[in-house]
């Protein structure tokens, strides 16, 4: 009988726990990740693939915060390149290795030197293509004060395409067309 | 002891379950447009009896650009030329330059930005310029009249053409009818506009005046010319513009599509996307091409030149180089695509070339607006208008035939493929952007997604391909042709 109430009791917890579960869920589906950052971590907004390859969408991430624009801008991308850790999917494959970064603040622009791997493990593919630079584009001018465009090379050098697509021989200015909220 | 310890945890239980619902309600707000024509629901969260709304709901809500900056905890709202600016936790908001006073700041709420309903009429009031009506007792937030998403009309006058731009705050559909002589009608629907700012006098020897009327469900913009003059429209995206070219640049009379260019990507060094299965992109697509021109060849009676016939190399550069020696009257590039991620992608779509990305085509409008003012007087180092008008045939020419195009692409492959038709899209392609002639690149299908690179292989799905390509290029020459052959009759 005492068994009997327990389990009644277990029950109930459970189903409440349920309960406040899916609530907290549905919090969770409208929060934007926007937090006050504490002293030395910055929140960024981190741009990664939609599971069906569609769209861009945003992953909040904490890093480290740094001293200068220019090592700020470095992080970023490094955190492109080691790719998104929620639900969505990466846009930079994982052998590329920055070479260089440097921005000309009066151009607004910032130039990212990627090496030789950026391109020979490129997926290729129009979409691919697409979503690999705005994710760098978007993630740089969003998170960075002062950034308007965002120019992509290789090996130090222009190049005409990532894989035979879009052209990438002049700076990219933020897309939002290509962001799902 | 067990006991005790269970009816802790379940009072535990209930408390915080009744709490969390406290500390911050969640409801519901309908929003009414113009007396019912159109609806939506935002949630809403109340805090000390102010009723807040998610910023992300509103900016999806009013299709505002939204840029956040963590550190200062500042954001930016952009609606055209409108801007919003304010700090999370600060009740002082920046309209365009102008500071107003909220009386609840907006505030951070479980990692979201939440803004007071008062926000909205302010930004309303702004940037979209409605007026605006919040029942606390119905909880109805009627937005009405003066949701004006027609924003400008402006025009330039050249040697021989004249351009007149409609700028819309978002996309909208239009017609454009010639049922009177010397008068061409646009009618905008769902257009709302302030039809004194969108009446211009123009009498530059082509164009008279334009006129605008406010429908209850459109807005209708009169141009009235001297003449009859052929014309063309056509859209451009972010900021979204209908242009009217009035006698725009001829071509060749009596246009026919006698010669089509088929470019199959890649080739030789370059495979393209490979599958996991090892196929390369660059043997599926020439098969595809091989197959199209035997189709149009045999049943059309058209020539057809491929870039290139077998497995090798060639520069993007001179693929369209060939489209234009051989005097095409089309170029169609033939891609499968690619992506990283689980899923790999899926579907197939067709992109038409645009130097109109999104920013950039605010630059194309600032690029406008400064040859207008050249124009007008105005001196500097910016283009002359010989200058502006072979930089705008070469990236509007063939914007509206391409876009044209590529609707027919995907609409006829929709009818022969079963995989997910994704969209059409403009985008920058190095490979288009030399063609003198309407051209689009089509990806057919995901070669990064093991079920559809297995589907690529087989002669039968890449025949459906052509097949689709085949009958868009049908529907595209009869419709081209005919618009041209009324064009001339009009003349
Ligand atoms: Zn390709």
């Amino acid at each position: 009988m005492k068994r009997k109430k327990i389990f009644i009791i277990l029950g109930v917890l459970i189903l409440l726990i349920i309960i406040i579960l899916i609530f907290q869920r549905e919090r969770v589906f409208y929060r934007i990740p926007f937090l006050a950052p504490e002293e030395n971590v910055k929140l960024v907004r981190l741009y990664f693939a939609s599971p069906d390859a569609d769209y861009l969408k945003v992953e909040a991430r904490r890093i480290l915060r740094e001293e200068g624009i220019t090592d700020e801008a470095k992080v970023l991308v490094e955190e492109l390149i080691n790719g998104p850790r929620g639900n969505l999917d990466p846009t930079i494959p994982p052998e590329t290795q920055l070479r260089e970064l440097y921005i000309v603040p009066e151009e607004k622009c910032a130039y990212l030197d990627f090496n030789k791997a950026f391109r020979a493990n490129h997926p290729g593919g129009s979409a691919g293509e697409l979503l690999t630079i705005y994710s760098l584009v978007n993630t740089l001018i969003d998170n960075l004060e002062g950034i308007e465009r965002v120019q992509i090379l290789v090996e130090g050098k222009i190049i005409e395409t990532l894989a035979g697509h879009i052209d990438t021989t002049k700076p990219f200015p933020r897309n939002s067309a290509i962001v799902e909220y | 002891m067990v006991k005790k310890i269970l009816i802790g945890l379940v009072v535990t239980a209930l408390i915080t379950l009744v709490a969390l619902p406290l500390l911050a309600q969640q409801e519901e707000i309908r929003v009414i447009y113009d007396e019912g024509q159109a609806q939506a629901t935002i949630k809403s969260l109340t805090f000390q009896g102010t009723n807040f709304i998610y910023l992300k709901e509103m900016v999806n809500l009013f299709r505002l650009d939204l840029k956040w900056d963590a550190i200062t905890k500042k954001v930016t709202l952009t609606s055209g030329p409108d801007q919003v600016i304010f700090f999370v936790g600060s009740p002082q908001i920046m309209v365009n330059d102008k500071i107003k006073r909220l009386i609840q700041p907006p505030r951070f709420s479980n990692g979201a930005i939440l803004l007071p309903i008062e926000f909205l009429s302010e930004i309303l009031d702004g940037v979209l310029r409605a007026k605006i009506d919040w029942d606390p007792k119905t909880r109805i937030l009627k937005v009405n009249g003066g949701r004006l998403n027609i924003r400008e009309l402006r025009h330039s006058s050249y040697l021989d053409s004249t351009r007149i731009v409609i700028d819309l705050l978002r996309p909208l559909s239009y017609r454009v009818r010639k049922d009177i002589p010397a008068q061409i009608t646009i009618d905008i629907y769902g257009g709302e506009g302030n039809p004194g700012q969108l009446s211009l006098e123009i009498n530059d020897g082509r164009v008279k005046n334009i006129q605008a009327f406010q429908l209850p469900n459109a807005t209708q913009v009169v141009v009235r010319l001297i003449q009859d003059l052929p014309y063309k429209t056509f859209i451009l995206k972010n900021p979204h513009r209908i242009v009217l070219d009035i006698n725009p640049p001829q071509k060749r009379l009596g246009y026919k599509i006698t010669t089509i260019v088929i470019d199959p990507g890649h080739g030789g060094k370059d495979p393209g996307a490979i599958g996991k299965g090892e196929t390369r992109e660059k043997d599926v697509v020439l098969a595809i091409a091989k197959e199209l021109k035997r189709l149009i060849s045999e049943r059309l009676g058209i020539r057809v030149v491929l870039t290139r016939t077998g497995d090798y190399f060639i520069p993007l550069k001179e693929r369209t180089a060939i489209a234009n020696n051989e005097g095409a009257d089309l170029f169609i590039s033939i891609h499968t695509n690619a992506a990283l991620g689980r899923a790999r992608g899926g579907g197939f779509e067709t992109y038409f070339h645009s130097l109109a990305l999104t920013e950039n085509a605010k630059a194309v409008a600032r690029f406008e607006n400064a040859v207008i003012k050249l124009e007008k007087g105005g001196r500097g180092k910016s283009m002359s208008q010989a200058e502006f008008i072979l930089w705008d045939m070469a990236h509007n020419t063939y914007l509206n035939e391409s876009s044209e195009l590529a609707i027919l692409v995907q609409e006829e492959l929709d009818k022969k493929l079963r995989i997910r038709n994704r969209k059409v899209d403009q985008a920058s392609f190095y490979v288009l952007s030399g063609a003198n002639m309407p051209s689009i690149l089509t990806e057919v299908a995901f070669i990064s997604n093991p079920r559809e690179e297995s589907m690529l292989r087989r002669p039968d799905f890449q025949k459906r391909i052509a097949e689709g390509l085949y009958n868009a290029i049908v529907l595209y020459k009869r419709s081209y042709e005919k618009s041209m052959g009324l064009a001339i009759s009009e003349q």
